[in-house]
């Protein structure tokens, strides 16, 4: 298990770490963040920039890469709202260095980009701004889940190609000291009134993860599927079944927060989803998992563990599928997608093969003041760097 | 422990299911409907909403599946399959099935190749496709020679003697040699897009022609000294996942080949986008095009529906064991039972006295008054619709009376008059003032189901499990009312109306368009005289009005543009369903947006084609973003 030891902190904490992190040292920031809605982004930004910006610390250089969203409805305030927070953050992120906003192009003869392509766009985008950072921050407050997802598990890639510890060399999350930070806003209360309707008929899929699901060779293999569940996304669960690529065989094993704030959180949840996974399928209940609601890297281990066993297990029948279906909150979701990360085979002709198929919904309903209203606790996940021991 | 599932809810149409379940399930009555030259060597398009059977219909041509109607030949519930099969010439009684059914889906990611320039995009796509064309076959042929482990593949020999040059499929001895090929190449493929870290190696592959199809067409198998297969039938599903020039290029391209097998490709009629709306269809000898959707909507296509859905529904009941009933038809009560709604009777006549009132003192009415006042005495159902019949007419008589002389009306006439649009809409009178059930009964659930496979089994579904209830409780009969069918399957019409925006790209505006049709046609249909018995379910858009829509113009913009979307993805996924009307004397020709038939249960609607209002589209786009209410109190005689 790669994230065996972990950093993982929360509110106040937060900041004590950066300052054990950042103090006498010249950071080369990039900051990554979408140009969204939300405007929990520009909390978790003015606490960084105020922490950057106090004594001790040093900046050499830093960028705000904003990523622009495009084909979404939203009602008119929101859409002000995205404007004005767009420019909040630009003005929050300019005492340290400048910011450039990340748009996507449209192929000609199409009305716009297939969502997996736009994804990789995006992510390409990214991935060519990170060479030479000491530091990485990706803010997933603001971001589309399967965006988040996708810059996780790419940088991840990036910043760790091998994921083989030996004892004779630094331990692979060291990354060459390079920090990536990934932070998170969470508030519950205004996730659950963030309404996510007309979900796209195309799903995207997250770069890197895209053998498993599309490739005509391992169409006979077995396939475990863990939908990661969440409030109100039943749609979106249903289009991954729509699309009629999860086999009636397939081994469905659900994924609850438990424990959780609400203790009938989990009960509620799969009252919700009974339809499509109980009625229509015979999914065995001994299958559900339980997962942190709010500490990822459980979740990570729980879903890591899982898919190791069945791996293990199929492989005496040439192999599998492992699908992964993020649709819970953000915490468990970063759980889950460093456990496809670590998953992921690094050799192309491996009999196994991790996906996350993802059906994005197109329109967001929101109200403006809750958004405003909104007090955020901030965590923090360390994935690799200094953290993770100096050189052998 | 496994959790009990509805039998109506399991979905059995994809591939990796077990073969002998879908066979079981699978109900023959739709090969009656394809088309006799279907096995021609041609490209044949076969487009529906989504559920309406495509992808069952080519599952059923696969070799396992083929192979599964065989062996099962002899049992008398498959036997009539296996007899349709034999008809169409895919089986024989005496050899194992010869027929290499090849199914590819396009959902499997070519819409997600990375946008460049032109040629190279097409030729890699034309790439993917043609090795996941080779391996499928590869793969299928082991299947229909009931091979067992994919290393035996090896003793398939590949003869090329009629194969053409291709620059991008190697030439192997073996079916296993080549298969490995493919394998490979498509992960090499995949690889270097999942790596994409840096720019492609130069690696990625890009051919001219789809190769596949050259390769398919005639290449030769060889089995233990003999050759197999010789009869080959291309099917490619879900081609609305296609980007739109990878679906125009593949419908070209090989329409030009002239492919000398049948090459079935099937989509979504979303695929069409704007040009659904549009009337025409392009086809020729080497395309032939069928809307599943429409097989159903001719003369009898409704009684031949009925009956393959009976079919359907009775395999999937046979296939639970929960509710111990052989037929699900038989559960379900086709009769109003008079003692059952015996308040609602007794209100239905006191209401029919009080609004007749006014008419007594008409000499004219006296004849209908006096023989509406015999049925009066009788409270059973048929009296009070003969009671709304009544009603009806006077009203209509009275508004179209001229000053003139008041003659005494017939009971003939009242007899000449009444018809069964009359009949049907004082039916739906009744429940609409009564609450006397409408919706229920074997025969209107097929018509609610719009000619779907997939609305038909969530409606019976919503029955399921009311039976279940029945069951759970230990009633005594398992048999449901009308007024206990009425209820499921207005709950589930509501649930499909909400999920509407949850499972639509344009679902929240789709919602607004169809509550807003709905309220319109409720205002019309329920005008007292009926005036479009039985009633008002769709709107029509004249061809003026629809050029407007299908014609580029900026003239009416991005509201404009915005509405060819929604009602080419509510027509293209069943909710709502064109027909086209004809021109005559007094009107332009048409066409007309019948609502969803399960949607016209939650409006109240009668569920019966045939009335529709002109609009405008400056009407729709004001619908579509403002949703009309119904006016529900006064209505006026129309």
């Amino acid at each position: 298990m790669l994230w065996d030891y972990y950093v993982f902190r929360r509110g106040n904490a937060v900041h004590d770490l950066w300052d054990d992190l950042m103090k006498d040292r010249l950071v080369d920031l990039l900051y990554i963040a979408g140009r969204g809605f939300d405007v929990r982004a520009q909390t978790v930004m003015r606490e960084f920039v105020t922490g950057q910006r106090g004594s001790g610390r040093k900046t050499a250089s830093a960028k705000l890469l904003m990523l622009g969203f495009e084909g979404y409805e939203l009602d008119d305030n929101i859409v002000k709202l995205t404007e004005e927070n767009a420019v909040a953050l630009e003005a929050l992120f300019s005492p340290l260095g400048s910011a450039e906003t990340i748009t996507i192009a449209v192929p000609d003869g199409e009305d716009e980009a297939s969502p997996s392509d736009a994804l990789r766009q995006r992510v390409k985008a990214v991935l060519d701004e990170v060479d030479g950072k000491t530091d990485i921050i990706l803010d997933v407050s603001s971001l589309p889940r399967a965006t988040y997802l996708a810059l996780l598990t790419n940088i991840l890639y990036k910043l760790v190609p091998t994921k083989d510890v030996a004892s004779d060399k630094p331990h692979p999350l060291y990354a060459n000291g390079v920090n990536f930070h990934v932070l998170v806003a969470e508030d519950a209360h205004l996730d659950g009134q963030i309404r996510a309707e007309d979900p796209s008929n195309d799903l995207v899929m997250i770069p890197g993860f895209v053998t498993a699901w599309q490739a005509e060779s391992l169409q006979d293999r077995p396939l475990v599927w863990f939908p990661v569940l969440g409030e109100n996304r039943v749609n979106q669960l249903q289009k991954i079944i729509d699309s009629a690529l999860i086999p009636m065989e397939a081994e469905v094993c659900p994924v609850v927060p438990h424990p959780s704030k609400d203790p009938r959180r989990a009960d509620n949840l799969l009252v919700e989803y009974r339809g499509p996974l109980f009625d229509s399928r015979k999914t065995p209940t001994s299958n559900i998992l339980y997962a942190h609601e709010s500490h990822p890297f459980e979740a990570y281990r729980q879903l890591l563990g899982a898919m190791q066993r069945y791996e293990n297990s199929m492989s005496i029948m040439g192999g599998c599928r492992l699908v992964m279906t993020p649709l819970g909150s953000k915490l468990i979701t970063l759980g889950a997608g460093l456990a496809c990360f670590e998953m992921r085979p690094s050799d192309w002709n491996a009999r196994y093969g991790v996906t996350i198929p993802h059906a994005e919904p197109r329109r967001y309903f929101a109200s403006v003041e809750s958004l405003r209203k909104s007090t955020p606790e901030i965590s923090l996940l360390l994935l690799t760097g200094q953290a993770y021991g100096e050189p052998v | 422990m496994a959790y009990n599932s509805n039998p109506f809810l399991e979905r059995m149409s994809e591939r990796t299911t077990s073969d002998m379940e879908f066979v079981r399930l699978f109900s023959p009555k739709i090969l009656e409907k394809l088309a006799d030259d279907a096995f021609e060597g041609a490209v044949h398009v076969f487009r529906s909403a989504p559920g309406a059977g495509k992808t069952t219909l080519l599952r059923a041509f696969t070799p396992s599946a083929l192979r599964a109607f065989w062996n099962s030949r002899a049992r008398p519930e498959l036997a009539e399959s296996f007899q349709r099969l034999v008809n169409r010439g895919v089986l024989t009684e005496g050899n194992s099935p010869q027929l290499l059914g090849v199914f590819l889906s396009c959902a499997s990611g070519y819409a997600d190749l990375p946008s460049s320039e032109g040629l190279e995009q097409e030729g890699l796509f034309r790439a993917l496709l043609d090795c996941r064309i080779v391996l499928r076959t590869l793969r299928s042929l082991g299947a229909l020679l009931g091979l067992g482990a994919p290393d035996q593949l090896a003793a398939i020999k590949l003869n090329y003697a009629t194969v053409p040059s291709l620059q991008g499929i190697p030439v192997l001895d073996t079916a296993l040699e080549l298969a490995t090929w493919a394998e490979e190449h498509e992960r090499r493929v995949y690889a270097q897009l999942d790596a994409f870290l840096g720019p492609p190696s130069g690696g990625l592959p890009a051919h001219l022609h789809f190769e596949g199809v050259l390769w398919l067409q005639s290449i030769q198998f060889q089995y233990e000294g003999r050759a197999v297969a010789p009869q080959r039938l291309l099917m490619v599903d879900d081609m609305h996942k296609l980007r739109r020039k990878q679906r125009a290029m593949l419908i070209d391209d090989l329409t030009v080949m002239r492919p000398s097998i049948p090459i079935w490709l099937a989509e979504r009629t979303v695929a069409l986008g704007a040009e659904l709306l549009s009337q025409g269809a392009r086809e020729g000898r080497d395309l032939r095009e069928y809307n599943l959707d429409k097989m159903w909507s001719d003369a009898k296509g409704l009684s031949q529906f009925v009956s393959y859905a009976q079919n359907i529904v009775d395999r999937r009941m046979k296939n639970q064991n929960v509710v111990p009933v052989g037929s699900f038809t038989q559960c379900l009560r086709d009769e109003l039972v008079s003692s059952e709604v015996r308040a609602q009777l007794a209100e239905g006549i006191q209401r029919f006295r009080n609004e007749v009132e006014r008419y007594q003192s008409s000499q004219r009415y006296l004849q209908w008054l006096a023989r509406a006042e015999q049925y009066t005495n009788e409270p059973n159902v048929e009296s009070l619709v003969e009671l709304y019949v009544t009603r009806i007419l006077l009203v209509r008589d009275e508004s179209k009376r001229q000053m003139s002389l008041d003659l005494i009306l017939t009971e003939e006439e009242l007899e000449d008059r009444d018809s069964s649009q009359v009949r049907a809409a004082a039916e739906l009178f009744m429940h609409e003032e009564l609450g006397i059930p409408y919706y229920f009964g074997f025969d209107r659930l097929c018509v609610m189901a719009t000619n779907n496979v997939e609305e038909l089994l969530a409606l019976s579904a919503a029955l399921y499990v009311g039976l279940q209830a029945k069951q759970v409780l230990r009633k005594a009969e398992l048999i449901l009312s009308a007024q206990e069918q009425e209820k499921l399957l207005r709950d589930a019409a509501g649930r499909k109306r909400e999920f509407i925006p949850k499972s639509h790209t344009e679902g929240t505006r789709a919602q607004r368009l169809l509550d807003s049709i709905g309220a319109f046609c409720h205002d019309q249909t329920f005008a007292p005289n009926a005036p479009y018995a039985p009633g008002v379910t769709g709107v029509r858009l004249s061809r003026t009005e629809l050029a407007k829509l299908t014609i580029p113009s900026k003239l009416l913009g991005l509201a404009g543009q915005t509405l060819a979307r929604v009602l080419a993805e509510c027509a293209a996924e069943n909710l709502l369903v064109q027909r086209e009307s004809q021109a005559t004397g007094s009107r332009d020709s048409g066409t007309v947006f019948y609502l969803n038939r399960s949607l016209c249960v939650h409006y109240g609607l009668p569920l019966q084609m045939g009335g529709w209002r002109d609009v405008s589209v400056g009407e729709l786009m004001k619908w579509m973003e403002r949703r009309l209410t119904p006016n529900r109190k006064n209505l006026e005689v129309v």
